[in-house]
């Protein structure tokens, strides 16, 4: 889902290409732990118009715009993180990013959208499409976005 | 259980808490996680625009921000360089330049496999703002007691 023209776009099929990033920087300590931050300006190809940022906030910047916003209505979000790898990222590394709407459902302007996101170990043959392509590279990081929130009222009508 | 104080040694047992930790995130570390993170979405960036979009306090902290800290947190007290896995609920928003305070308890063990309950809440008191189900390998050496 992106942005467009103020209102929502449903792409859930585009998200699902993997998009080839940098690990970029991770900060000090306090978030080193949890994440890294990749790059979007080094992939090859995004996932949207405007660019990605992190993993896994893009659920929050991207996919549902104005999620962040008190305006949008936030009730409540959740994100179950996994680490199949058993690993940290590295600043430098290449990665793989593919991210997908699992979910939608909406009872009016109340709307519970559940978005997927996955990192992948990078490979040659990442660049050169398909997420199928990544099922042979190691999956570094899962993330399971579950947010609900009250969309805006253009959104709506 | 009363919280240890210090580094923690030794396997933990289910209702052991983790030291509390008290950080005070900042303006500056809004903008340096802006920057690092790419999500310069001016909720967590201008005070301004945040209070136009309902923020009566102003700016507030990125939800990745804190919860990178509080994975840290308890990845730090089992010496994991990362969980398994991290259940993350955001209740409230953290605002910069108010108190929190990091707390963890353990909830079961299974061989080196711990489960705790970690959230963070205001100093102050009040609701967590931030509540966690961390998974992980406990590597933190038997105590040398």
């Amino acid at each position: 889902m992106t942005a467009s023209g103020g209102g929502f776009r449903w792409d859930p099929a585009r998200l699902r290409e993997p998009s080839p990033a940098v690990v970029r920087a991770v900060l000090p300590d306090e978030v080193r732990a949890f994440r890294a931050v990749v790059d979007p300006a080094a992939a090859a190809r995004g996932v949207a118009d405007s660019a990605p940022t992190t993993f896994p906030a893009r659920l929050q910047t991207l996919d549902v715009p104005g999620l962040c916003l008190p305006s949008a209505g936030v009730v409540h979000a959740a994100q179950e993180v996994a680490y199949p790898a058993g690993r940290l990222l590295a600043v430098g590394e290449r990665v793989s990013v593919v991210g997908w709407l699992e979910s939608v459902r909406r009872r009016g302007r109340l709307a519970i959208v559940v978005v997927v996101n996955q990192m992948w170990a990078w490979r040659e043959d990442s660049a050169a499409g398909g997420a199928g392509r990544q099922d042979e590279a190691p999956l570094l990081v899962e993330c399971r976005s579950t947010v609900m929130v009250t969309l805006p009222e253009e959104v709506h009508a | 259980m009363t919280p240890t104080a210090g580094p923690w040694f030794g396997a933990p047992a289910p209702g052991e808490e983790l030291p509390p930790q008290e950080f005070v995130l900042t303006a500056e570390d809004l903008r340096r996680y802006a920057d690092a993170s790419g999500d310069h979405n001016p909720i967590h960036l201008d005070d301004r625009v945040a209070r136009e979009f309902g923020l009566k306090d102003g700016i507030i902290a990125h939800g990745m921000l804190v919860m990178g800290r509080l994975a840290a947190y308890v990845s730090a007290a089992a010496g994991a360089e990362a969980p398994a896995s991290l259940a993350v609920r955001f209740r409230a928003p953290v605002r910069p330049g108010v108190a929190m305070v990091l707390t963890g308890r353990v909830v079961s063990v299974e061989g080196a496999q711990v489960v705790v309950e970690a959230a963070v809440a205001p100093r102050a008191g009040g609701a967590p703002a931030v509540t966690a189900t961390w998974v992980g390998q406990w590597r933190v050496a038997a105590a040398a007691t």
